[in-house]
């Protein structure tokens, strides 16, 4: 099956930045800001300096960790229709944006804070648009404490859609309530294992190091068999070298070093290699999604991920602009849009403005009917003897016309792809047109979408656990 | 060295579509028109049927013609600065669109049909542009003998631009000989010529497989004299090709062998591109469908089977209306299609000034496309991946959880590793805008006023005009 994906790198080029990486992890190691990980990694072989800690990591370690880290992985979802099996065959599976702090209001177009009230909203949006496959809880829910906000917005993320949930390691005990929480509603953590309907991510901070928190929540999720995701931010210039090959060697790094720490707590643990590296602007500081050295550095990551046979989440998709619609030029837009050509299994960023920091229920529209389209680019076509058609072209035979031939009948539908031509004046770059359009459908799917719901039992146990556990937290 | 490209066949389908091809050309042939090439191919071992005129081509014909094909050559210039290398090692080199039949007045902004003027004038804009790397004969000129229009295109396009100038179509045996005469007067006589062709032809079969007598005839006479041949084949999927993926890259796989076959045979060790420019037939309307989705997977497998037979290619489009009027009128996702043709591995690729689907040309057009494509440039350039680049004693010197920004390799290495764009005409890359082209208008206006192309000696314009003269004189009654 024939499927068109970006390549970087040729082979050679592949097994260098494969064996720098094993040289980066044993000749400068990563920094571990945790005691109980860095001794789990020494007792595993690491080389601990216990006084800067950091653990430097050997070959067979590497090797170990992904013999062990399985191929294939289930997202599961509430509602099992929605279940995501990796790798993907096609384009990769898309969700929103995440944790945003500020959106527009649908009402008053306005600029202002997130609350949980938001978040559900935004989940039952990304609940009855068929484009979305999964969700990343959009919003920050802004009106509870600190220390509990991603239990909140795991909970209310569960509450209001039926889709897999990708959310984030903060700490072990929050990594504890999450699974505890998701295990009531699955009705126990032997049938979360089996069917993990969250996952998480857990970002090495680059270059190199892990914080205390993350990682040990990371810990606990493997645990419980909730998938992983070591979404490397390598950002050349700032936190890895301005050089392509750098930072290809340190994002493989950081994923191959979060690997080993997966496996090392629990083998077979689900791990998916990630990354959401890109140059700083040179002029700004500012991470800059639109470099075009991005499609570049996921191409060459999705080649790492394939190499090792491990399920990755290295695309972005979103028009991220810094207002609603379209704001962006065509040359910019490509950037993120190629990045979903590198063989990714999953991507993320639909409803994203103002470089991730805020979010809008119009974007989420406009993102996701955009995607319809641009999907079409990743098709599958059977390349065999028999699409081949010899006989076909003997039938038609020379200067003959293919129209009337029971053989383009057959197969115009499943060969040809085809856009939904309503949708076409949304993809004006550089535009808002489609922003009161995108704004009406957000309303009425808001109204009428009805989200398959909870238990009312469980819903009230979970509304305990999630006010004990902030009351303990917050004492 | 690393390089951004569209991957699309594995190993196996590659397999797949050469054998099927080789088949094609063995089982079904090629309907050839010309019994000068009939028999050209019948001596070098061909099945020929006179009667049906089908030639059907052994294995090792195919085979043999591939192994004489020149896998690196030079398209050459008048202004050698201009000379290209195939194949590229990086970012193909692009070209203006071609065959044309009208054009967008630039100061009325009416659709009219064009006249020899228009023909210098297009050549002339894309000896200015500074991303043009050779121009194709753009437009049809209406002010001359139909028959002589092609003579008169190459004449017009060579004086006017210092670059390499591809003329898209040659009628027949005569007319080629034509081109060649003009051609030598420019180099300086017909060796010369052979030494260094300054243009390049492209003479393609009619799909579904089939050679017209005329443009073979030609082609045959072309490649006698050395100049490059472009096998550009152009047919429909659903229409004048199988709708099926692998159908369509098997039967222009199979027409640009055949194609190849009939140059080796004219000029053994010629220099021939392997080129397509077939898309899907669109299915509700019969058009032409260049937006389709599946383009880029197309061209990205027809790069792949040039690559594997180490061809020069030009597979791929750019050129960015799609309306018939300048401006950027497609969406975002259709655009993509054309931007997603160019990571196929092509050599070559051409459509600056292109307008509605190729039937149109406008000079604000290509100004527009020009200046896109010098952003978009940027993803198909070569990077380096090598053990100094990855920097691991930088990684180690800044440690972990450190910045990079304030170590000097970043301040070093910054300009060469990260392509910067023009942001200067930021708002010229807005889809569904004309908004660009009053700006773009004054840009080719000022350009065809003030552009100076390399001059030519004055009495070669007064030979080429008069070798001319005497030309049309034969088409005048």
């Amino acid at each position: 099956m024939a499927v068109a994906r970006l390549r970087l790198m040729d082979k050679d080029e592949e097994n260098l930045i494969h064996d720098l990486s094993l040289k980066v992890l044993k000749d400068i190691g990563v920094l571990v800001r945790s005691q109980s990980v860095l001794k789990m990694l020494k007792e595993a072989g690491a080389e601990i300096d216990d006084k800067k800690m950091v653990a430097k990591i050997s070959e067979d370690m590497v090797k170990e960790a992904l013999s062990k880290a399985p191929k294939e992985i289930l997202c599961a979802a509430r509602d099992p229709k929605y279940d995501m099996k990796l790798p993907v065959q096609t384009w990769p599976y898309t969700a929103t944006t995440g944790l945003a702090v500020y959106m527009k209001d649908l009402e008053t177009g306005k600029t202002r804070g997130t609350t949980s009230k938001d978040l559900a909203d935004f989940a039952k949006l990304a609940d009855a648009m068929p484009q979305i496959d999964y969700f990343w809880p959009c919003v920050t829910a802004g009106e509870v404490p600190q220390e509990v906000h991603t239990i909140h917005e795991l909970w209310v993320s569960m509450r209001n859609q039926t889709k897999h949930i990708e959310g984030d390691s903060v700490n072990a005990i929050d990594a504890r309530k999450q699974i505890e929480l998701a295990s009531m509603v699955v009705g126990g953590e032997k049938e979360l294992r089996k069917r993990p309907i969250f996952s998480v991510v857990s970002c090495p901070i680059a270059p190199l190091s892990f914080e205390k928190g993350s990682v040990e929540g990371q810990i606990e999720f493997a645990k419980a068999g909730i998938p992983i995701s070591s979404l490397s931010m390598s950002l050349s210039g700032g936190s890895a070298p301005v050089t392509l090959a750098g930072t290809l060697v340190n994002a493989n790094s950081e994923n191959l070093a979060s690997i080993v720490i997966t496996q090392t707590a629990c083998p077979g643990a689900p791990h998916i290699y990630g990354s959401n590296s890109t140059p700083i602007d040179m002029n700004t500081g500012n991470i800059d999604y639109e470099s075009v050295e991005q499609p570049f550095i996921c191409a060459g990551l999705g080649q790492m991920a394939h190499r090792y046979r491990i399920p990755c989440q290295i695309a972005d998709w979103g028009v991220d602009g810094e207002d609603l619609g379209v704001m962006k030029t065509f040359c910019e837009l490509t950037s993120s849009t190629l990045t979903s050509l590198c063989g990714s299994d999953l991507s993320q960023g639909m409803g994203s403005w103002g470089s991730a920091k805020g979010a809008a229920l119009e974007q989420v529209v406009i993102d996701a009917y955009a995607w319809e389209n641009y999907k079409q680019f990743m098709h599958k076509y059977t390349i065999s003897e028999e699409t081949a058609a010899v006989d076909v072209i003997k039938q038609v035979g020379h200067a003959g016309t293919y129209l009337t031939n029971p053989h383009t009948m057959k197969n115009f539908r499943k060969e040809l792809h085809f856009r939904n031509k309503k949708t076409v004046p949304w993809e004006a770059t550089m535009s808002q047109k489609m922003v009161p359009e995108a704004r009406e459908i957000a309303k009425k799917l808001l109204k009428e979408h009805q989200v398959k719901e909870i238990d009312k039992g469980i819903v009230k146990k979970g509304d305990e656990f999630v006010k004990k556990y902030e009351k303990s937290a917050t004492a | 060295m690393a390089l951004a490209r569209i991957k699309f066949l594995d190993k196996n389908e590659e397999d797949i579509i050469h054998a099927q091809s080789l088949r094609c050309l063995k089982e079904v042939g090629m309907l050839v028109h010309s019994p000068k090439v009939r028999k050209i191919l019948k001596d070098a071992g061909a099945d020929v049927d006179e009667r049906t005129e089908v030639v059907k081509f052994p294995e090792s014909l195919v085979m043999e013609s591939i192994k004489k094909t020149p896998k690196s050559f030079t398209l050459y210039s008048r202004d050698k600065k201009h000379d290209m290398q195939l194949p590229v090692d990086g970012i193909p080199f692009v070209g203006t669109t071609g065959l044309s039949i009208y054009m967008t007045d630039l100061d009325t902004g009416a659709t009219r049909t064009a006249t020899v003027k228009d023909v210098g004038d297009f050549a002339k804009l894309g000896d200015a542009l500074d991303q043009v790397d050779f121009v194709w004969s753009t437009i049809i000129p209406r002010d001359v003998p139909e028959e002589s229009h092609t003579a008169f295109e190459v004449w017009h396009s060579l004086i006017n631009t210092g670059k390499h100038h591809q003329q898209i179509e040659c009628r027949n045996e005569e007319d080629a000989r034509m081109q060649i005469k003009l051609g030598a007067l420019l180099s300086g006589g017909t060796e010369e010529l052979r030494k260094k062709p300054m243009f390049s032809v492209l003479v393609s079969p009619d799909s579904p497989l089939a050679m017209r007598k005329d443009a073979m005839e030609a082609q045959v006479e072309l490649a006698k004299a050395g100049i490059p041949i472009i096998c550009m084949t152009m047919p429909l999927a659903g229409i004048t090709g199988p709708v099926t993926m692998a159908g369509f890259l098997t039967l222009i796989n199979s027409e640009n062998l055949g194609s190849l076959v009939v140059t080796q045979l004219s000029n053994p060790g010629n220099p021939h591109i392997y080129g397509s420019d077939g898309v899907p037939g669109d299915m509700n309307t019969g058009d032409v469908g260049y937006e389709a989705p599946d383009v880029p997977a197309i061209f990205a497998g027809l790069g792949q089977m040039a690559k594997r037979y180490g061809i020069p290619s030009i597979v791929g489009d750019w050129g960015l209306c799609g309306d018939e009027t300048p401006g950027i009128g497609r969406s975002f996702s259709e655009m993509s299609s054309t931007a997603l043709d160019t990571f196929s591995g092509t050599d070559l690729t051409s459509g600056i000034g292109s307008t509605a689907a190729a039937k149109g040309a406008s000079f604000e057009q290509m100004v527009i496309d020009n200046y896109m494509w010098r952003n978009w440039k940027g993803y198909l350039r070569r990077v380096e991946i090598t053990e100094e680049k990855a920097a691991l004693d930088v990684m180690k010197a800044v440690g972990h959880g450190n910045t990079f920004l304030t170590n000097s390799h970043t301040v070093r290495n910054f300009k060469k590793e990260l392509f910067f764009r023009d942001k200067s005409h930021r708002n010229w890359e807005a889809t569904l805008s004309k908004g660009m082209v009053p700006e773009a208008r004054e840009i080719a206006k000022k350009l065809l006023k003030e552009h100076r192309p390399l001059p030519v000696d004055n009495s070669i314009l007064k030979e080429g005009d008069r070798l001319l003269k005497d030309y049309v004189k034969r088409f005048a009654c």
